[in-house]
């Protein structure tokens, strides 16, 4: 029995050991590894805070900019600034260009003062002996960092060379954006993309008029941007029939339609995007359609090309406004990185279009094999002429990059009458000018990456 | 017959616990090697998060003058700290006045930079500094081989605009085509441990 009592005390003391050993270790191995969780933790939070302090940073930096607006009357030198912020904003540093001379004026903090409400500087008072008249690039950089950079106080909508869109106007020509007013319009339809964040609306594509013939004239409308602003400087009215135009569009919106409607588009899905009353068009880009006129009467009377986000499109429009016509065209477009022989061309789209029964049917070819889904954009119907375009990812069918050229013609006959009468294009250089970059920087700038 | 002290159990107890420790040591040694390593690169993150978070250099213009084939651009330093101005390149022009090339075909334009103050133009000295070693903050230059870079990186320090009061002015001799856009990319750079590590992406369009 005492035997048993002292092996049971044994194991009770070994366990109690045991447990006092496995303890201390834990204790041992918490105190090493303690420093090393405390210093991850140090780590999270530093992040958090310096996340949160470039946030607050950023944020103050958009207030500023969008309470800032701003014009340059050449003609009197002077530039009229609308501090909106409540408070004084400092500059210190002015730009000046004509084009050929530039001047840079450094100010000491606190010397030049922008105050709340307009305020009217003349830019010889802040030392810079250009001829006021022949300024072409002004920028004012605030304290915080911002450069508001007024455009003419007679024009806001400015033509940029190198990115191929006729018109743009973003925070540098419209700053803040353009507030309109109730009885204000803003369509647009074709192959576009949306994204939203709260009232925040970002939309760029290809536009493609509808058939419904809903724009002035009963024409078949592809964009329409009625625009009634209270500041009298700024105010926008476009209306656009033409299949192949681009769009990007900034918009601050608290209700807008959104739908798809295929109308006018073939192998694609087309959308619609509607707003009407009160919004404020923060960016607006946008890019006509190239028209090569065909210089002969039938049946081709232009030949259209214009640049995507990371494609081209191509087409054709038809002569075919004569009354009670309805034609039968069949035809050839030839893309060629040079150019060649036609027998000779990589990328061919072959088409057909039957006004009379709105038929069309458009067909890619890359080294003699169908290119399949290609989205086709067409306008049919009894005015104004019929256009057919195609969309063609240039880069991935003959290796083209931004800024180089390619070259496109068109070969179209019409049947209508019983006999056909074929119509051919020159050779057309145009150099292609993807919106891709423009686009990504656009809607970095307003949802992030 | 048993023989229950054989081994004390404050003995064996020592002896488990000592065995405990000495493996826990041994992996917490393993995880601390790789923890320090994390560690390390999460320093250096952590310290170039907090340069990029304050640092506020502003590129107020840049233009190209023609007659004497160099891009000119004008900057500010508007935080409160002195910035490193650190590499720069023309996107879409590879000079032969480069200043770091690499297998991978990297290179930045060579430039110098100057101080105005006062109207009056002060060219800045360059510091020369080694790249750190961690290459991750190389990579959004798609230079995967860091070791391939024998050149020292060469900075300016730009002090802030209202301790020198004025701007600086950046000079890249460069033939360019005229009617043409281009990209341009300034990186600042953060002495991090006596080694440079690319802090901040500032990018610039210039039409010619």
């Amino acid at each position: 029995m005492n035997v048993i009592r002292m092996a049971r005390k044994s194991k009770l003391k070994a366990g109690l050991a045991g447990l006092v050993a496995g303890l201390i270790a834990a204790i041992a191995l918490l105190t090493i590894l303690l420093p090393i969780i405390m210093q991850y933790q140090q780590h999270v939070v530093e992040s958090y805070q310096l996340e949160e302090y470039a946030t607050a940073l950023q944020n103050q930096r958009k207030i500023e900019e969008k309470g800032l607006t701003s014009c340059y009357d050449p003609s009197s030198g002077t530039i009229s600034v609308n501090n909106t912020l409540g408070v004084s904003v400092v500059v210190v540093l002015v730009y000046a260009s004509d084009g050929v001379n530039e001047e840079v004026k450094y100010f000491q903090p606190g010397t030049l003062v922008i105050e709340p409400g307009v305020n009217k500087i003349s830019i010889s008072d802040l030392g810079i002996t250009l001829e006021a008249s022949r300024i072409r690039t002004l920028k004012l950089v605030t304290s915080r960092g911002i450069i508001i950079q007024p455009p003419y106080c007679s024009e806001v909508v400015v033509v940029i060379k190198g990115l191929s869109l006729n018109m743009v106007l973003g925070v540098e020509q419209a700053p803040g954006g353009i507030s309109v007013k109730s009885g204000s319009e803003l369509f647009v339809h074709g192959l576009i993309n949306k994204t939203d964040s709260n009232t925040l609306v970002f939309i760029n594509g290809t536009l493609v008029p509808t058939p419904e013939s809903t724009g002035s004239g009963n024409m078949p409308l592809a964009f329409r941007a009625d625009l009634t602003v209270s500041d009298p400087n700024i105010g926008l009215t476009i209306e656009r029939y033409d299949v192949g135009d681009y769009v990007l569009m900034v918009v601050n919106t608290s209700s807008y339609d959104y739908y798809q409607s295929d109308s006018g588009c073939y192998n694609v899905h087309c959308y619609n995007f509607e707003i009407s009353g009160k919004f404020t068009l923060l960016e607006f880009a946008y890019s006509y359609v190239s028209k090569y006129d065909d210089s002969s009467d039938d049946p081709l009377r232009y030949v259209l090309v214009n640049n995507g986000y990371d494609y081209a499109i191509v087409g054709v429009e038809f002569n075919d406004e004569e009354a009670g016509k309805w034609g039968l065209y069949n035809g050839t477009i030839y893309v060629s990185s040079a150019e060649t022989n036609i027998n000779e061309v990589d990328v061919v789209i072959r088409f057909f279009v039957d006004e009379e029964n709105k038929v069309i049917n458009a067909t890619l070819y890359a080294n003699g094999s169908i290119v399949n889904n290609t989205a086709v954009f067409y306008r049919i119907g009894d005015k104004p002429s019929t256009q057919i375009a195609v969309l063609v990812p240039v880069e991935d069918l003959f290796n083209i990059g931004p800024e180089d050229s390619f070259w496109v013609k068109a070969v179209v006959s019409d049947c209508s009458s019983g006999t056909c009468l074929v119509d051919e294009s020159e050779w057309i250089s145009f150099t292609y000018k993807p919106f891709k970059l423009f686009v990504d920087r656009v809607y970095e700038k307003y949802f992030g990456e | 017959m048993i023989n229950c002290k054989s081994i004390s159990p404050v003995l064996s107890a020592i002896i488990l616990a000592a065995t405990m420790i000495a493996l826990g040591i041994v992996i917490l040694m393993w995880i601390s090697g790789y923890s320090t390593m994390v560690i390390k690169q999460s320093q250096i993150d952590l310290l170039r998060s907090e340069q990029a978070a304050k640092e506020n250099l502003v590129i107020v213009h840049a233009t190209y003058n023609n007659s004497e084939g160099k891009v000119l651009m004008y900057l500010l330093n508007m935080g409160y700290s002195e910035v490193l101005l650190g590499p720069i390149r023309i996107i879409g022009l590879q000079s032969a006045n480069y200043i770091i090339f690499t297998p991978e075909g990297i290179w930045f334009n060579n430039y110098s930079a100057k101080a105005v103050v006062n109207s009056t133009e002060t060219t800045l000295t360059a510091l020369t500094m080694s790249i750190g070693e961690v290459s991750e903050y190389l990579e959004n230059l798609e230079i995967r081989n860091p070791s391939a870079i024998t050149d020292k990186i060469k900075v300016y320090a730009l002090e802030p605009c209202n301790e020198i009061n004025g701007f600086y002015k950046v000079e890249i001799p460069a033939e360019l085509s005229l009617n043409t856009a281009y990209r341009v990319e300034v990186w600042t750079v953060v002495n991090i441990y006596g080694k440079a590590y690319l802090c901040k992406l500032y990018t610039t369009q210039l039409t010619t």
